[in-house]
């Protein structure tokens, strides 16, 4: 249930097995069921998830009702709105699972308590928000600077095993394509090899 | 809340079970049904949907994925029953907002002396323990319900919850002290 959130946890900050007994009673253990909602847009985001097993996605909806995906997740991953989670302000994004999950839930409450009383879930914490934000760069990098082709092979060298489970149309939407583009870029590099 | 809650009732069956899924589908909610007798529980399903079509409701035999998947757990059976219950879901209900419906009055002989939500609380420490109560003798329209419980947060869940149910919830306090809640004393 907690297997591989203590294992990612460990790897970031070693804890002994008091610590990591003491920061279980703060987890809540969840199933979602593939296409059932964590978070839907406007509500307050009050969970930051922890994917266990399954995979879910972040996504916001234009005003061509089109989803642009911002944030898969597969297992050892977190997502959330963060900005709604930290602020209290209405959620802009969307969190649903493309497969069934079972995820590990730390609230709003379980997060401030835990960052006041065990400095190394405060660690934790940095550390994921530090890796995030240079992912974050990253991506920002490619986006304003590569080509399409470009995107989308940095995205199949970066993350292989999210384009082996999740839909094209899906990945066109994550590397800000349209899927049409993509497929023709994905039958031009299938005719070079 | 837009996003939509899953809600477990444990004890599903017969008229109580039909009486509270029907009244927690007025709200934004699915409803997973679980029993000791799967057809018993299968036939509150088949009742529900005969009433409301749309209702995403389903019974479940296994307990414990039920209240996996659930975001609030309501516990609708006699105090006597909850210790074994709470025994195969306290794992997957770690913060978590319990409900019980046990009633002292109704089950005198096993009520605990000190008050169902502090054994509740016992029982699953890690999940927020609340006691619900109707006293539909009030002559008060809608009836009052009596909420007692000791997280700020899930008694408001809870409160929201009798709302939708159709109820006037009447916060009763701390549950340490929740034989108030059972007398109606506010």
């Amino acid at each position: 249930m907690y297997e591989l959130f203590f294992e990612e946890f460990n790897k970031k900050v070693p804890l002994t097995a008091e610590e990591q007994e003491q920061i279980k009673h703060y987890l809540t253990p969840k199933k979602l069921r593939r296409k059932q909602y964590l978070l839907q847009e406007g509500d307050v985001c009050k969970f930051i998830a922890f994917v266990e097993k399954g995979a879910l996605r972040a996504y916001s909806v234009d005003e061509n009702f089109t989803e642009n995906i911002i944030q898969f997740a597969l297992e050892g991953w977190t997502i959330s709105d963060l900005y709604s989670f930290l602020t209290g302000e209405p959620a802009v994004y969307n969190i649903d699972a493309l497969e069934d999950s079972e995820l590990v839930l730390i609230s709003k409450s379980a997060h401030e308590e835990m960052l006041q009383t065990i400095p190394k879930y405060e660690t934790y914490t940095r550390l994921n928000i530090t890796g995030a934000y240079l992912a974050m760069q990253r991506r920002i990098t490619t986006i304003i600077s590569s080509t399409a082709e470009e995107r989308y092979q940095d995205f199949i060298n970066l993350y292989p095993h999210i384009a082996q489970r999740v839909p094209q149309h899906m990945i066109a939407s994550y590397i800000g394509l349209t899927p049409e583009t993509l497929s023709r870029i994905r039958k031009k590099l299938s005719s070079g090899r | 809340m837009i996003t939509k809650q899953t809600i477990t009732i444990v004890g599903a069956s017969g008229s109580t079970g039909t009486a509270i899924s029907s009244s927690l589908l007025r709200g934004n909610y699915r409803l997973l049904l679980c029993g000791s007798d799967l057809a018993e529980v299968q036939k509150v399903v088949d009742a529900v949907k005969r009433h409301i079509a749309a209702a995403e409701v389903e019974a479940l035999d296994c307990t414990l994925d039920a209240c996996w998947e659930a975001d609030i757990i309501v516990l609708a059976v006699p105090f006597a029953e909850v210790q074994e219950v709470a025994d195969r879901i306290r794992e997957v209900v770690n913060q978590k907002v319990v409900i019980s419906l046990a009633s002292p009055q109704d089950n005198a002989h096993d009520a605990p002396a000190t008050g169902v939500v502090a054994e509740l609380q016992k029982l699953l420490p890690y999940a927020k323990a609340v006691r619900v109560s109707a006293n539909p003798f009030t002559g008060s329209k809608p009836a009052e319900a009596f909420i007692a419980g000791d997280d700020a947060e899930a008694l408001q869940t809870v409160s929201e919850l009798v709302s939708t149910a159709g109820y006037r919830p009447v916060v009763a306090g701390a549950g340490t002290t929740d034989a108030s809640a059972t007398e109606g004393k506010v």
